[in-house]
């Protein structure tokens, strides 16, 4: 008992964060899943909302303000593919690998540019913004929201995947790209709306995120971002409830480690159990298996 | 001189549930070649991929020169019952990698063209060289040794005039007509000095014409290399112009083996692929 | 011997002039001049680069840890040869530091290489049996653990902990920088023409092909990994001679992808690409662009969207538009042949003749 109430605070911001990593790495899995592109851009696509959404409340009301900031993540994100990844479709993985390396550097970049290099401070969201004490930790509304609003979402997306047509065309995309636009599935629109829902997750992430962080500089999607992937890794690539449970793990180990004082290696060690992972289940924890033939 | 340069005991190959070479015993003699003919699906490529290590097989045993490469008991499963007390010199070499097999003597092509495309023909083949050079990293990269270099690449430009191949030695392999690719897909095998070559469909997409000169092809690198032939193929005119023997798979399993005539005659043969072949 | 070919001829000439042209430009012009930065900087990352592409472009491994490597040859450079006199002062949060000695410039260079490459030789030893984005995520991975362990309070008495690490010598003329990358790049480029270079390139076009061919992937995937590594590191130092002082915050993964853009752009799979890249990049970057983040006038009309950060976008643009519409990069794959230039230019000529009948 004694340990849990040390250590609430962290459980809960491990909770918390898992589910802003959660969200984000939905994004990284569903583009690996049928494009076999690791996003580079995706944490920025995320650092982007949270900047749009501060420079949005200083021209509009907040309940214009939030649905305005998903919608242009989304916007982003979809012509980001568009104009940075599709003319790409038939060369090396490599290539369209380095090409979202670039966009990443364009996005950082532009951010830089945009905001003079100064942190800028993320507006207040009432009422999640608002700190609760729940037995030993005091904390903000956001956390206990957020993993209740992933599950949501989530529950949302698997069944949008399950249930709906285009849900089907993406399934089957990411079993066979050139069969399924054999069998007339138009390839551009399952991409641009595998992109949409990525983008717009990680905009509903960014919001939950910032909200804890109060602060946002151009560099600051690059660790979440790269946290989500390894998220998405170690559930299994191309499985969302993979990375859903990934994200969670990663969340709520991050912050004990934190918790026990070890802040230096929090990062570290996300990466040490991605390289963990790879070696011994490169496929991670729902993946399947491909083998190449001889 | 050993009999049997090549010999499959009991060797069966699973995946999962699936069991795609299904207890093949088969030998391959010396100076002699071999075809293995079946179906699609019948498993012959991954009858190859067993000898060559790319698989390793799940039963059964691989030997090449009288010496036992793989050998996994033919119950148990994946259990070694190799030792090295029969053949010291191999102790080590349970189980071989590709590229341990390829130095031991085995040779291969592969169904779908695998070139070194980017580079050209005169390096495809001199990279067969690498692997017995008698160099390490500084050495080369410091050109201490100029004559190994100079060596391997005497021999393989030997190798390439043998093959009527030297005219095209600067153009990169990628851009080379398709029989020609084959032709430097067989000589950088050969390139390898192997024991036995292992040709995997060699004619396949190939016309009558090229089908036939690709036929004195093989049977002219069996004299000039004196060593045998194993390959899979389809086109029969080929097979039986040139295979002394022939084994038939299908659905993982030997249905037949024996001369061309005999195969020819035997009912399940003529059922499983021979009836089926007339009406392609 | 070996007879030396028109084209070796040439480029060891222009290689030459190279130099010497440097060794004047260093006599009349001011030594703080923008040019010698671009040089100096240009040459560090074109060894580095050169480096990447060792692994990138002719071995075909999607590697992403370069950072990590130029970090732990900055770091070893740096701790190996700060004077003992300054070692108080360096290390003041921690008594001075444990390693009570220093080593000349040049053996402390070499040194860097080596502990870059045997940390290579550790990582490499689980990831590269991973296939392409997971090696590169594993890579990178690797490289943020390095930038961490640096960083960490209880190895403060080597690293120094989060903090500088400065006072170790550095240099003053252009042509350290660029003779040290000019041998680290010949030889790479030797053992690029070597019959290891060649088995590289063979694993690069082909793996399974390779290894029936009885090249040993692993054993030859570790070794290029290595010595690329030992070049990362050797770069490292000399970056951390350049820039006087070393903090492991630096070396992130934007590093990394900055080095990987200036491959990209000079072509993948070739040397003279990366180098060119490299000038190019750093020169665009640090030295041309720079009125882009100036805020200008013309007469009373101020030039729109001109202010501090721009120079980053414009570049950026450009870098994606390489990406995008420009992929073989500056060289492709191929290197600066002067036989080939020659004979184009006959070619040309003798066109343009017959164009002229």
């Amino acid at each position: 008992m004694d340990f849990i109430n040390t250590n609430l605070p962290y459980l809960l911001a491990g909770i918390s964060v898992g589910g802003q990593y959660a969200l984000i790495a939905i994004g990284y899995t569903m583009v690996y899943g049928i494009l076999r592109l690791i996003n580079f851009a995706h944490g920025d696509v995320f650092m982007c909302a949270g900047l749009i959404m501060i420079y949005a409340v200083t021209w509009m009301p907040l309940y214009i303000a939030i649905p305005f900031t998903l919608l242009v993540t989304v916007l982003i994100g979809f012509l980001i593919e568009r104009v940075a990844y599709k003319p790409l479709r038939t060369a090396p993985r490599m290539s369209v690998m380095i090409s979202a390396i670039g966009v990443s550097y364009l996005l950082q970049n532009v951010a830089l540019y945009v905001t003079g290099g100064l942190a800028k401070m993320y507006p207040t969201i009432p009422w999640i913004s608002n700190t609760v004490t729940i037995g030993t930790a005091t904390t903000k509304v956001v956390t206990l929201i957020t993993p209740i609003l992933t599950l949501v979402l989530v529950i949302a997306l698997v069944t949008f995947i399950q249930k709906t047509k285009i849900g089907m065309a993406m399934r089957a995309v990411s079993k066979d790209f050139e069969t399924s636009q054999l069998m007339g599935i138009k390839i551009n629109n399952v991409i641009s709306a595998t992109f949409i829902i990525g983008s717009f997750l990680a905009a509903v992430g960014s919001l939950l995120y910032f909200t804890n962080y109060a602060a946002v500089i151009p560099t600051s999607g690059a660790m979440p971002g790269l946290k989500a992937f390894v998220a998405a890794v170690f559930g299994g690539i191309g499985s969302i409830p993979g990375a859903v449970i990934g994200a969670f793990i990663i969340g709520i180990c991050e912050n004990i480690i934190k918790g026990l004082g070890w802040t230096t290696f929090s990062d570290a060690f996300t990466f040490a159990l991605l390289i963990i992972i790879l070696i011994v289940k490169p496929t991670g924890l729902f993946g399947e298996k491909a083998n190449e033939k001889v | 001189m050993l009999e049997n340069v090549l010999r499959l005991d009991h060797v069966t190959m699973q995946f999962g549930g699936v069991v795609a070479v299904n207890d093949l015993s088969m030998e391959v003699n010396d100076k002699e070649i071999v075809a293995l003919i079946g179906p699609n699906g019948a498993g012959k490529t991954t009858a190859f991929n067993c000898i060559t290590g790319v698989y390793e097989p799940t039963n059964g045993m691989v030997s090449f020169m009288g010496k036992t490469m793989v050998c996994n008991h033919p119950q148990g499963k994946m259990k070694k019952l190799y030792t090295g007390d029969l053949y010291p010199e191999f102790s080590h070499v349970v189980s071989p990698t590709p590229d341990q097999i390829t130095k031991l003597g085995i040779a291969r092509t592969f169904q779908n063209i695998r070139l070194f495309r980017s580079l050209t023909v005169f390096d495809n083949v001199l990279i067969a060289k690498h692997m017995r050079a008698k160099q390490n990293v500084f050495t080369a990269t410091l050109r201490l040794n100029a004559k190994e270099e100079k060596r391997m690449r005497d021999e393989a430009m030997a190798l390439l005039k043998e093959q009527h191949l030297e005219h095209l030695k600067d153009d990169i392999a990628g851009s080379l007509p398709y029989g020609l690719q084959r032709r430097l897909e067989i000589a950088r095998a050969l390139a390898t000095d192997p024991k036995l070559l292992l040709l995997d469909e060699p004619a396949a997409g190939m016309n009558p014409q090229e089908t036939k000169e690709l036929t004195e092809f093989i049977s002219q690198i069996r004299h000039e290399y004196n060593i045998p032939i194993l390959m899979i193929e389809h086109h029969m005119d080929l097979v039986m112009a040139i295979a002394e023997r022939i084994y038939v798979l299908d659905f993982g399993r030997l249905i037949a083996s024996g001369t061309a005539a005999e195969v020819q005659d035997n009912p399940d043969v003529i059922n499983a692929y021979l009836g089926v072949d007339e009406d392609e | 011997m070996k007879k030396l070919s028109k084209n070796n001829i040439i480029t060891i000439a222009l290689i030459i002039v190279v130099y010497a042209i440097v060794f004047v430009l260093e006599k009349v012009i001011d030594p703080n001049s923008m040019l010698f930065i671009v040089l100096k900087k240009g040459a560090i990352y074109a060894l580095v680069a050169v480096s990447m592409n060792l692994l990138n472009g002719f071995t075909g491994l999607f590697s992403l840890g370069q950072a990590g490597f130029m970090l732990i040859g900055a770091y070893t450079y740096a701790i190996f040869t700060i004077p003992v006199e300054y070692r108080d002062a360096v290390y003041q949060y921690f008594g001075g530091g444990i390693v009570q000695f220093s080593i000349p410039v040049i053996p402390a260079l070499i040194l860097a290489g080596l502990v870059a490459a045997l940390f290579a030789f550790l990582i490499g030893l689980p990831v590269l049996r991973l296939k392409s984005d997971y090696l590169a995520i594993a890579t990178l991975g690797f490289a943020e653990i390095i930038r961490a362990f640096f960083q960490w309070d209880t190895l403060g008495p080597v690293t120094n902990g989060s903090n500088l690490l400065r006072k170790f010598p550095t240099f003053d003329s252009t042509l350290f920088p660029f003779t040290v990358a000019g041998i680290c790049i010949l030889l790479i480029v030797l053992l690029i023409n070597s019959s290891y270079g060649r088995a590289f390139k063979a694993i690069r076009d082909d793996e399974i092909a390779a290894e029936a061919m009885g090249i040993n992937l692993f054993k030859h995937k570790e070794m290029s990994f290595v010595i690329s590594s030992f070049f990362a590191g050797v770069g490292g130092a000399l970056l951390a001679m350049f820039q006087t002082t070393v903090q492991a915050m630096a070396f992130k993964s934007a590093m990394t992808y900055e080095i990987l853009l200036i491959v990209v752009i000079g072509g993948i799979g070739s040397v003279t690409g990366s180098v060119l890249a490299s000038f190019l990049f750093i020169a665009c970057s640090e030295w041309w662009l720079r009125f882009l983040d100036a805020e200008t006038y013309i007469g009373a009309f101020k030039v729109p969207l001109l202010r501090a950060g721009f120079r980053k976008v414009v570049f950026s643009i450009i870098i994606m538009a390489v990406v995008l519409f420009y992929r073989q990069g500056i060289m492709g794959d191929r290197e600066l042949n002067f036989d080939r230039i020659l004979r184009k230019r006959q070619k040309f000529i003798e066109k343009t003749q017959r164009g002229g009948k």
